[in-house]
């Protein structure tokens, strides 16, 4: 495999393009694409939340068009076994051998469509390729295609017969996205491209253009990891996670994979803007994401009516901001 | 009247120990009187508010006080059986309303007597004792030598309990309102006038707060007046000893029939008339001289002439200084002169306290409203991201002195000079409310309503050369930052 090799100009450029081009099929939702974009570049997963119908799965088939990648769908179920996932071993009669028949896995986007329908045997397959981008059959490591990312999706309506996803699982993805409704304009601009000379309601990517390749966007993750980051910004980004352990009306805090994911995103955050080091506002604009589901409130709190992003927006503002 | 019937324990109580005897009859009764007072007045007050007008239902609870004579007769039938231990039916008392309405001057106390503060202790000569004309008039003047003043008291004191209950039942409803309704609604009864359906719920509140207030203190009014009433009988008629001696007799009765007794009494009779002193004043009728030498002898004896001293106070005698007449009356008239014109001035300026509090009534409402004061701005902070940004460690010229640390080569204190002013600059002048939480990106934001374009736009360039010194450790161009230095940030170009 070739690795392109790209400047931050180009990359930036590019991962503009990416998201016009994106958001010419998922009308609105700027602030979901922005995010799914910050993790295919820091080379995170991505945790979708929101009601169905919200063009979740428009989104990762709009990004594997524009980045030219396979795409897979697994609707996951409660009858939903590991090796659905994974994929298995089949004896082949006529040649007599096993034959090693991988999974929807192996692909470059992953659309795990309610993750939480499934029982943690099966979430738990998803484990390893998410942390280690390989998957084991019959003790037989099979690296996935890279650049490789998961795009799990929750319901948050329907809660009878679920099953939620486990602290170990929810810490492996990068972001925790909610897709929200439209805007009013949105909506009528959505409704009227979505009917105008199209049959039945499926949403046409037909126009939309491949815009990079998969190497490229190895590239633009490299260009990513490149990122200058400053040591007080790193400690900025510390003292934040460690302050959810001890906030009060948080029940435990982020870990050290918190602080991690927090710089990641930053990084990607400023690549988007175009910059080549990271400054303050990138770890605050990609804190609520980040963190939100590494967090989890007091039975109290919950309670109350609040959620994770009030407590954060309440421990931001209470971190000092790095002192130059 | 069949006084060894009285379940009461008679016996000579001071006036207000007797209108406690009253709260505990009502206490021990409280099971037979309630359910047939209840019926009644909560009937009385649903009738009216049904069949009044819609538009004059607000004085429903007006109508149910006028009419208060009408169930103290009732309140004061059910005691009085209650009292010789006879427990009405509810059916009882309902049938002997119509009795009540008809034979207790009713339609006296409703008019005319309606406004007497010794209603309830006067119900009893009308009611149970049916006197009426000059008997009832001399009869309630020989009832009110000693418990009238103590009757009154008792009617203002059960007035104020009234208010005090109805009161705290509407602080209970605003206390457990979460909302701020009911609050808005005691408002908006000073200062503005409902729509329909408002109103009509505000009055029917208020006749149901009243209906249970006066279901509550009524009973206690109309007993502890009838008893303060039997007290006053108990003095005048002497019932306690009457009822001492019924005792004693049925005792002793008991006591003869038993064969020990009778010898008792065989000895007692045998050798009483020896022991018995012959009583010397009772045959013959002294003259009154020879009874009043005896009248004072008598009290000379030791059970009659037993003398104590008793403290009290008594206004100083006047006529001990009645010389220096004429000096004294000029004081007084000057005394007279100046209360006078001090009292009229407090009228004027309670007066015109009463006229200026009505014309700003407003504004007094919303002083007493419960505010959510907006707290003081924090005071703006001398110290941002570990930097001084007080104006005393600044100089005098923030942009000469930074062109010069950046032509010295010092690039990041010229920087950071530039960028301090600024800071100080929205700070102290902008009033823009900057924490220590706020990063570069969150200033430009609080920055942007305070600055016109241009000044926004240095801001940004010095925010962008700025964060690229401190986050990239890069020195921008001297082309980038040169025109920085060139405007000044306090208003003019410079």
């Amino acid at each position: 495999m070739t690795t392109a090799t790209l400047t931050l100009e180009q990359a930036s450029q590019l991962a503009d393009s990416i998201r016009h081009e994106i958001s010419k099929a998922l009308i609105g939702q700027k602030q979901v694409v922005r995010e799914t974009l910050i993790a295919l570049l820091a080379g995170g997963h991505v945790l979708i939340e929101g009601v169905p119908g919200l063009g979740k799965t428009l989104l990762v088939r709009a990004l594997a068009r524009t980045i030219s990648g396979q795409f897979a769908r697994i609707q996951f179920t409660p009858d939903l076994m590991p090796a659905d996932i994974s994929g298995h071993v089949l004896f082949d009669m006529q040649n007599q051998r096993f034959n090693v028949r991988k999974g929807p896995v192996f692909t470059n986007l992953l659309l795990a469509d309610e993750i939480n329908r499934a029982p943690a045997k099966t979430q738990s397959a998803l484990l390893e390729v998410m942390q280690e981008q390989q998957v084991t059959i019959e003790g037989q490591s099979l690296p996935v295609p890279l650049p490789f990312m998961t795009l799990a999706t929750q319901n948050p309506l329907e809660q009878e017969g679920t099953y939620p996803l486990p602290e170990a699982q929810l810490d492996r993805f990068l972001l925790k996205v909610f897709i929200d409704y439209p805007a009013l304009e949105e909506e009528a601009e959505m409704v009227s491209i979505v009917t105008d000379k199209q049959i039945g309601d499926r949403f046409n990517l037909n126009n939309l253009q491949a815009i990079a390749t998969p190497e490229q966007v190895l590239a633009m993750q490299t260009v990513t990891a490149d990122i200058a980051v400053d040591v007080h910004v790193l400690d900025y980004a510390v003292r934040i996670t460690r302050a959810t352990r001890h906030w009060q009306g948080l029940r435990f805090g982020a870990g050290p994979r918190g602080s991690i994911a927090l710089i990641r995103a930053a990084r990607a955050n400023a690549l988007l803007a175009g910059r080549d080091f990271v400054h303050p506002d990138d770890i605050k604009q990609v804190c609520l994401p980040i963190l939100r589901h590494r967090v989890s409130l007091s039975p109290e709190m919950e309670l109350e009516g609040y959620n994770a992003d009030h407590l954060l927006t309440a421990l931001l503002d209470k971190t000092e901001a790095p002192r130059r | 009247m069949k006084l060894d019937e009285i379940t009461t324990n008679i016996r000579l109580r001071s006036p207000w120990e007797a209108v406690d005897l009253g709260f505990a009859m009502v206490q021990h009764n409280i099971r037979w009187i309630f359910s047939a007072w209840a019926l009644l007045f909560g009937g009385f007050a649903l009738i009216i508010w049904v069949t009044l007008p819609e538009d004059y239902q607000t004085y429903t609870p007006l109508i149910l006080w006028w009419f208060k004579p009408l169930y103290d007769r009732v309140l004061l039938h059910i005691f009085s059986h209650q009292l010789f231990n006879q427990r009405l039916s509810t059916t009882d008392i309902f049938s002997a309303i119509p009795k009540l309405i008809l034979h207790t001057g009713l339609l006296s106390a409703l008019t005319f007597r309606r406004f007497s503060f010794s209603r309830g202790f006067n119900l009893p000569i009308w009611q149970l004792e049916q006197l009426r004309g000059k008997p009832r008039l001399e009869r309630q003047n020989l009832l009110h030598l000693q418990a009238h003043s103590q009757a009154i008291w008792l009617t203002i004191a059960c007035l104020h309990l009234e208010s005090v209950v109805i009161f705290s039942l509407y602080l209970l409803i605003i206390m457990l309102d979460p909302s701020d309704g009911s609050w808005n609604y005691i408002l908006s009864a000073f200062t503005q006038t409902f729509d329909t359906e408002t109103q009509y719920w505000g009055s029917l509140l208020y006749l149901v707060l009243y209906t249970l207030t006066v279901l509550v203190i009524e009973p206690l009014y109309v007993a502890a007046s009838f008893s303060l009433y039997l007290n006053r009988r108990t003095q005048l008629e002497a019932w306690d000893i009457e009822l001492a001696f019924r005792n004693l007799g049925t005792r002793l009765s008991q006591l003869a029939r038993t064969p020990l007794a009778l010898l008792l009494a065989a000895c007692l009779l045998i050798g009483l008339p020896g022991m018995t002193p012959t009583p010397s004043w009772a045959s013959e009728r002294l003259p009154p001289e020879d009874a009043s030498a005896q009248i004072a002898e008598v009290m000379q004896r030791e059970e009659l002439a037993g003398m104590r001293t008793r403290m009290q106070w008594v206004p100083r005698s006047s006529d001990k200084e009645t010389h220096d007449d004429k000096p004294k009356e000029l004081a007084a008239s000057w005394q007279l002169l100046f209360a006078n014109f001090t009292k009229s001035l407090l009228w004027i300026a309670l007066i015109v306290l009463l006229i200026l509090g009505f014309v700003y009534r407003q504004r007094i409402l919303t002083l007493l409203k419960p505010a959510h004061r907006k707290a003081a701005p924090p005071a703006p902070p001398d110290i941002l991201f570990g930097m001084d940004i007080r104006p005393e460690s600044l100089p005098d010229d923030i942009a000469s002195a930074s062109r010069r640390l950046w032509e010295a080569g010092q690039h990041r204190e010229a920087l950071s000079l530039l960028y301090r002013g600024a800071l100080m600059q929205l700070t102290r002048h902008e009033q823009v409310a900057v924490q220590d939480s706020h990063t570069e990106g969150d200033i430009l934001r609080l920055a942007h309503p305070h600055l016109d374009s241009a000044r926004m736009a240095w801001l940004t360039a010095v925010t962008r050369v700025w964060q690229e010194i401190a986050y990239a450790h890069r020195i921008p161009a001297d082309a980038q930052v040169m025109p920085l230095f060139g405007f000044d940030f306090a208003g003019k170009p410079a």
